[in-house]
């Protein structure tokens, strides 16, 4: 046990912990109704991950992100994808300008993508070459002009949001892009008791100004935290088993994967499972990922990852509900008792 | 050391321990049914021993320590035990981190942890054993009676045994079979009644008509000897007795010689067969009978006195003859016409006092009368004697089991357009050996609608003999077919 890597001491654990809390606080304060989502997303930017919302329009994405880059002080970028929008317009491009010697040589103008958070409004409006674009900065935080590579200001997140309506017109997103996504969330309707909170305390829509601010120094803690966040064993075999499950030739994949699944999911999902359960754990004030981190996560990790087939389409299933069937079938720790047998809890 | 491994190492024990509880009341179930099977099958052939507690208590911790070492063989991994303990216990990692880091720092926040409960659903295990728990009581405590009634269920042949039995001793009773031969008679007889099954009652009853075939066999083999003798002694008797009728003149004295000489022939034949058995007459007609024959044997006669003695010595050893077929009769081991044959009407048909007139014509020759008189003297043995059809009687059915038809190749027929009428008979076809059987039949060559089927043609060599013979002078002869 002596050449195991040291877990987290209570001592450097707990004030992540705060940290987090209290970023969780503010954005509850500023939006309301949304702790979960909110957790879910501080989630996806603890592990570095990118975060894809669907939700109807006005539901309030865009000032998720924005109170977000404002409690994190964070740069924040919003660009509204169309049709005609090109890749130079996100990325930036190379204008002709005069030097002080006179002479010209070519400029590079950063786009909005050199930010830290990159609000990727109707990403499926855009068109695939501009959806393409996207690719390197998600996956290599850099880009790449004209045989130049720049690196992105770090932390780079892209939250992009999709509208699931109006479809006509848009490009949805290739399985490569939407591999790239850590999560995605679904941003549903708020009920009445919050509507109304939201109608009496928010005139004309403006957000409260978050009353605390996390320092770079906090996020950086933070990042360094979650780097020694344990993952047992049996929690990683947990995930690859999971994983797997949810190809359907696989042995332990259950009757709705076989029958609605076409493709599972791909190993990146499992390395973000992994790092997203991290963050909820440390949300949770744990030096250790357990088996329940891994199913809070697990939704939001693999529900745009899995293709599912006409079969399912025919039968009006998605991808949530062979998730559910999959969380509830496969056995945790896989300890196989005989089917009368069975753990309670004292 | 961790302090969340005392609790683990428990909780390891406890699913163990369930696991091993498990097989042991799934197997005792098994176990019960078993050993009420075997309680059974004991009880129904022979008795229990008496320390039979011993080796079923025995057994079942045999099964206990099989449950145990198949359980320890299959034992859960104990990384995935110690990850069930963590999960059941919300330790969210920590007890599974605890096996491959220190986690000692936050084992004191976590608190003590819980021993999950092992639930077994037990319902349908108990169920079960109950239930074999029940059919082994069963099998202990049901009378043997009536366990023995539903393994091997009663075979009535009381009433067979007894009848055979009875002719067993008439058998004996009559020096038909010795004491020994009648001993072992009885002794497989019995071995048959104990043997008798309702489960297989074929065997019982093959065995009892085989026994049954074989007394038979014996008596009628006996009686017809009887029979044979009975003849003979009528043949004397008949003899002796016109002897005793012969006038006793000078001019009758050849004849009353020949008479006693030829009686004396057949007495000695008699004797030699067996049939005047001393033992079968009182001490002074056994005297006499012997000193009769003596002087028959030497050519004396024997005074009057001596040929009524010896008469009713014949009619003695007649009585013992009827009496021995009577009673073979009455125990159903002669059929019915070989008992009609000893009736009395059937002992010769002549009177002595008209014998005695043949017996002084004929010089006193027995031998002669009987040869011209052998069918009206009820000689055995005649074309015109005995029942006219012998009765049916109906034994037990024979199986039906293992008979087939022999098989039998017909013949080839010709084709059905080459065949032609060769006459209608309500007798079944011959089956030849495949030769086509046209123009061979029985009514080849009759003609429809008239004439003898048995008609023959005249051959053209017999045409003139059959024509001279219809033309001969004073017959009328019919017209002779050309």
């Amino acid at each position: 046990m002596s050449d195991s890597p040291a877990l987290l001491k209570p001592a450097e654990l707990d004030p992540a912990t705060a940290i987090t809390r209290q970023i969780c606080e503010q954005m509850d304060r500023c939006l309301l109704g949304r702790e979960s989502l909110h957790r879910l997303v501080l989630t996806g930017l603890l592990s570095r991950g990118h975060i894809l919302l669907e939700g109807l329009p006005g539901l309030g994405k865009t000032a998720l992100v924005r109170t977000i880059g404002n409690i994190l002080q964070l740069d924040f970028n919003r660009v509204q994808f169309t049709p005609d929008l090109m890749p130079s317009d996100v990325l930036g491009s190379h204008i002709l300008q005069q030097t002080e010697s006179g002479q010209r040589e070519m400029i590079f103008e950063p786009g909005p993508v050199f930010t830290n958070i990159l609000l990727a409004d109707e990403i499926n409006r855009a068109s695939p070459k501009t959806q393409s674009a996207m690719l390197e900065t998600m996956q290599e935080h850099s880009v790449t002009l004209r045989g130049q590579t720049r690196e992105l200001p770090q932390p780079f997140f892209v939250i992009a949001s999709q509208n699931p309506i109006e479809m006509e017109g848009t490009y949805p997103l290739p399985e490569a892009q939407l591999d790239r996504f850590l999560f995605r969330v679904m941003f549903d309707a708020v009920d009445a008791g919050v509507l109304q909170r939201i109608i009496t305390e928010r005139r004309q829509g403006d957000l409260p100004s978050p009353n605390w601010q996390a320092s770079a120094d906090d996020l950086n803690y933070l990042f360094t935290v979650m780097e020694r966040i344990y993952l047992p064993k049996p929690v990683a075999g947990y995930i690859a088993r999971l994983v797997a499950a949810t190809h359907p030739n696989h042995a332990e994949a259950p009757e709705s994967v076989k029958q609605y699944v076409q493709y599972g999911t791909s190993p990146r999902a499992a390395i973000a499972m992994g790092e997203a359960a991290r963050a909820n754990a440390l949300l949770d004030g744990r030096p250790t990922v357990g088996f329940e981190d891994v199913a809070a996560v697990a939704k939001p990790v693999m529900n745009h990852r899995l293709i599912l087939n006409y079969q399912a389409r025919f039968d009006r299933v998605d991808a949530s509900r062979v998730l559910t069937d999959l969380l509830e079938e496969l056995n945790e720790t896989g300890l196989e008792l005989p089917a009368d047998v069975s753990l309670q809890n004292a | 050391m961790s302090t969340i491994d005392p609790a683990l190492q428990s909780f390891v024990r406890r699913v163990h321990a369930m696991m091993i509880y498990r097989s042991v009341l799934r197997w005792s179930a098994l176990w019960l049914m078993i050993a009420g099977v075997v309680v059974l099958g004991i009880r129904f052939t022979s008795d229990l021993p008496g320390d039979w507690w011993k080796y079923l208590l025995a057994s079942w911790t045999l099964l206990v320590a099989i449950a145990w070492y198949r359980e320890s063989q299959r034992r859960p991994d104990p990384k995935q035990l110690r990850a069930a303990f963590d999960r059941q216990n919300h330790a969210g990692g920590l007890v599974m981190a605890a096996a491959e880091v220190d986690t000692r720092s936050w084992e004191a926040r976590s608190g003590s942890l819980a021993l999950p409960s092992v639930q077994w659903h037990s319902g349908s295990a108990w169920l079960g054993t109950i239930l074999a728990l029940v059919f082994f009581i069963t099998a202990l405590l049901v009378p043997v009676k009536y366990a023995r009634l539903i393994a091997d269920p009663p075979l009535e042949i009381s009433q067979q045994v007894e009848d055979l039995h009875e002719q067993i001793d008439v058998l004996e009773s009559e020096y038909i079979l010795s004491p020994q031969q009648a001993e072992n008679k009885r002794e497989e007889l019995d071995r048959i009644a104990d043997q008798a099954s309702g489960l297989n009652p074929s065997k019982t009853w093959e065995a009892l008509d085989q026994l049954l075939h074989t007394n038979e066999q014996i008596a009628q083999q006996q009686a017809e000897d009887a029979l044979s003798k009975l003849n003979a002694l009528n043949e004397a008797s008949l003899l002796g007795k016109a002897l005793e009728m012969l006038p006793k003149g000078l001019e009758d004295q050849k004849a009353f010689e020949e008479g006693l000489k030829q009686l004396g022939q057949l007495m000695n034949q008699l004797n030699q067969d067996g049939a005047l058995d001393p033992n079968n007459l009182p001490p002074e007609l056994q005297k006499a009978m012997q000193q009769a024959l003596k002087q028959l044997g030497q050519g004396e006669g024997p005074d009057a006195e001596q040929l009524k003695q010896l008469l009713e010595a014949l009619e003695n050893n007649q009585d013992q003859l009827l009496d021995l077929a009577r009673q073979l009769a009455q125990k159903g081991l002669i059929p019915p016409n070989l008992t009609d044959q000893f009736q009395p009407g059937e002992q010769g048909g002549l009177d002595p006092g008209p014998l005695a007139d043949l017996l002084k014509q004929h010089g006193g020759d027995f031998q002669e009368l009987l040869e011209q008189l052998g069918p009206e003297l009820g000689g055995r043995g005649d074309a015109n004697r005995g029942p006219g059809h012998a009765p049916l009687s109906y034994g037990n059915e024979s199986s039906e089991e293992g008979a087939e038809f022999q098989e039998q190749k017909l013949g080839l027929s010709v084709p059905l357009e080459q065949a032609k009428l060769a006459g209608v008979t309500i007798t079944a076809p011959e089956v030849t050996g495949g030769e086509a059987i046209l123009g061979q039949g029985a009514l080849n060559t009759a003609q429809a609608g008239g004439g003898n089927a048995l008609a023959a043609p005249v051959l053209p060599r017999h045409r003139t003999a059959v024509k001279r013979f219809f033309t001969r002078p004073g017959v009328n002869p019919p017209a002779v077919p050309e």
